[in-house]
């Protein structure tokens, strides 16, 4: 495993590592720990058959299909846990920018990562990713209808939340932990 | 207001804007799955050794033939499943060669097959090479040159001695039976698929990597392991056994450091490495730290403690600790010897830290 600088897992990961970086920071619900976690367990998935995948050039969707798994397993194996972090790991506000949008953005963020994961998996490959619902669903294993189903639902889920945060500001817990 | 669609796209694109990733993100892929395989194969190696230790015991309570247990460690603390080292040297079966290393450790195979005694290999260092086609010499890490010449029909394997050891936790003790391992891969240096076992043996750490032809039939691949099972090592000096560097101090060589090994493996965090023998590190995201034991202190921790997955977590200045299997269990921000920036010392992140109180828990750890 020498540093063969023409290996082309390596290269597709020197190329896309931020793009992948970013969709597990989403689909971690922007916690920097777990984002690096999941993008590291994707990428050893991929490298253990990269060769297999090289061969059908598919190497982007796999480690894509292998970090929203990734996500999924990880939530599965804390979804009976709530404690908190003695480190205070949490995500917080974006920087206390007083600007509107800005809380906006970060109530929504707040929002999407209070959501299930495979829900919000589903809106991030559908409006980050702007992936077509078919290819949604072939990223998760589902159906087209499933993942229609699991988009109205987390768009409802975001904006009901909208709406109650218009006075009283965002609280997670409104969001729940219904899987869908 | 903006419709929630592009509202909820804007703000995840502002999310990530300039989020990168760790710049060393290969080198840590590459760590992770050297590791994988070495966990693997230690698991494939403890759970056959502990369901062996069972059959054995059983045979033993029904009058079947029973072995000594490997001598000279009564007193140290071992894994249940440590049964035995190398059987006593007997005479190759009918139609076998037996060949010798002249430092005291003997291999049998089929007469015809081939054995390599100098296989030219850097490192790790090599005892045998064994193949049923022909075993040229040439390779630095792997016998690639023999690989070259593997027949679709046969096989070929090579016995390798981890002098160092840096590690020996990762390596169970040998116990009544040696199967193959898991195959993984494809495998550092060799460059295809093996089978990796790995194994402990009279304070001495080895590593057998087997490959097989695609057309190779069953009755192959028992003969490899029937020779497999044939190596008789010569045990080292007393005083490199693990019992006796364990008594000595050198936690890394405990049955405790093996079974926190099986909890990192068992948390999903990454081993990379061991801080001397004092410690393993791990690493979690970007975050390396340190894992080790001591005995079970009576009374509190001490320090700020919270319940996490069950278990009383305290927090004692810059490091956690918690009670479990009649031990404490603690983590510390450590720079691990194999990782360079963005990793960094710090604490496990609040869901790896939940994984690996959970991991400890339904591990179980067993001293003798």
């Amino acid at each position: 495993m020498g540093g063969d600088a023409s290996d082309p897992f390596e290269e597709f990961v020197r190329d896309r590592s931020e793009y992948l970086f970013q969709l597990a920071l989403l689909l971690a619900g922007r916690n920097q720990a777990d984002a690096q976690d999941l993008l590291q367990v994707a990428l050893e998935r991929a490298w253990r058959r990269r060769r297999a995948i090289a061969r059908d050039d598919n190497t982007e969707a796999y480690v894509r299909r292998a970090l929203v798994n990734a996500s999924i397993d990880r939530w599965r194996w804390l979804r009976r846990r709530d404690e908190r972090s003695l480190d205070a790991a949490e995500p917080g506000p974006a920087g206390g920018d007083p600007a509107s949008l800005v809380a906006r953005r970060d109530e929504l963020i707040r929002a999407l990562a209070a959501l299930p994961p495979r829900q919000r998996a589903v809106l991030v490959l559908r409006y980050w990713e702007d992936m077509p619902e078919a290819e949604v669903a072939r990223v998760l294993g589902c159906s087209v209808g499933t993942v229609k189903s699991q988009a109205s639902r987390g768009l409802a889920r975001l904006r009901e939340l909208g709406r109650n945060s218009a006075g009283h500001g965002v609280r997670q817990a409104e969001v729940g932990r219904s899987d869908g | 207001m903006a419709d929630i669609e592009t509202e909820l796209r804007d703000a995840m694109a502002a999310a990530v804007a300039g989020a990168r990733p760790p710049a060393d993100v290969i080198a840590l892929v590459r760590s992770g799955h050297r590791r994988h395989q070495l966990r693997a194969a230690a698991a494939s190696a403890a759970a056959v050794a502990v369901v062996l230790a069972a059959a054995a015991a059983i045979a033993a309570v029904r009058g079947g033939h029973s072995r000594p247990e490997g001598g000279g460690t009564t007193s140290a603390p071992a894994s249940s499943a440590h049964v035995t080292a190398s059987p006593s040297l007997s005479p190759p079966p009918p139609g076998w060669v037996q060949h010798a290393d002249g430092a005291g450790d003997f291999i049998d195979a089929p007469r015809g097959w081939h054995v390599s005694g100098l296989p030219a290999l850097v490192a790790p260092a090599a005892l045998w090479v064994v193949g049923t086609g022909p075993v040229p010499n040439g390779g630095s890490c792997a016998p690639t040159a023999a690989l070259r010449k593997l027949p679709a029909d046969g096989a070929l394997y090579a016995v390798m001695e981890d002098g160092s050891a840096d590690a020996p936790y990762i390596f169970p003790p040998r116990g009544r039976r040696l199967g193959l391992g898991p195959l993984g891969g494809p495998t550092e240096c060799w460059g295809v698929k093996t089978h990796l076992l790995l194994f402990e043996d009279g304070g001495r750490y080895f590593q057998v990597q087997t490959v097989f032809g695609p057309a190779a039939t069953a009755s192959i691949r028992a003969q490899v392991r029937r020779s497999i099972n044939t190596l008789r090592i010569a045990p080292g000096p007393a005083r490199e056994q693990p019992a006796a560097l364990c008594r000595g101090g050198r936690w890394t060589y405990c049955p405790q450091a093996a079974w926190v090994y099986r909890v990192i493996r068992a948390a999903h965090v990454f081993e990379l490495g061991n801080l001397g023998t004092r410690a393993i590190a791990g690493l979690a995201g970007n975050r390396s730290f340190g894992l080790w034991t001591t005995k079970h202190r009576v009374g509190r921790l001490g320090g700020r403690c919270q319940l996490i997955a069950g278990t009383m977590v305290c927090h004692l200045g810059h490091r956690l600790g918690w009670r479990v299997h009649g031990l404490v269990l603690w983590l510390q921000p450590a720079a691990s010897p194999y990782s360079t920036p963005p990793v960094g010392p710090g604490l496990p992140s609040a869901s790896a830290l939940r994984r690996l109180v959970e991991a400890s828990r339904y591990v179980t750890f067993a001293a003798a």
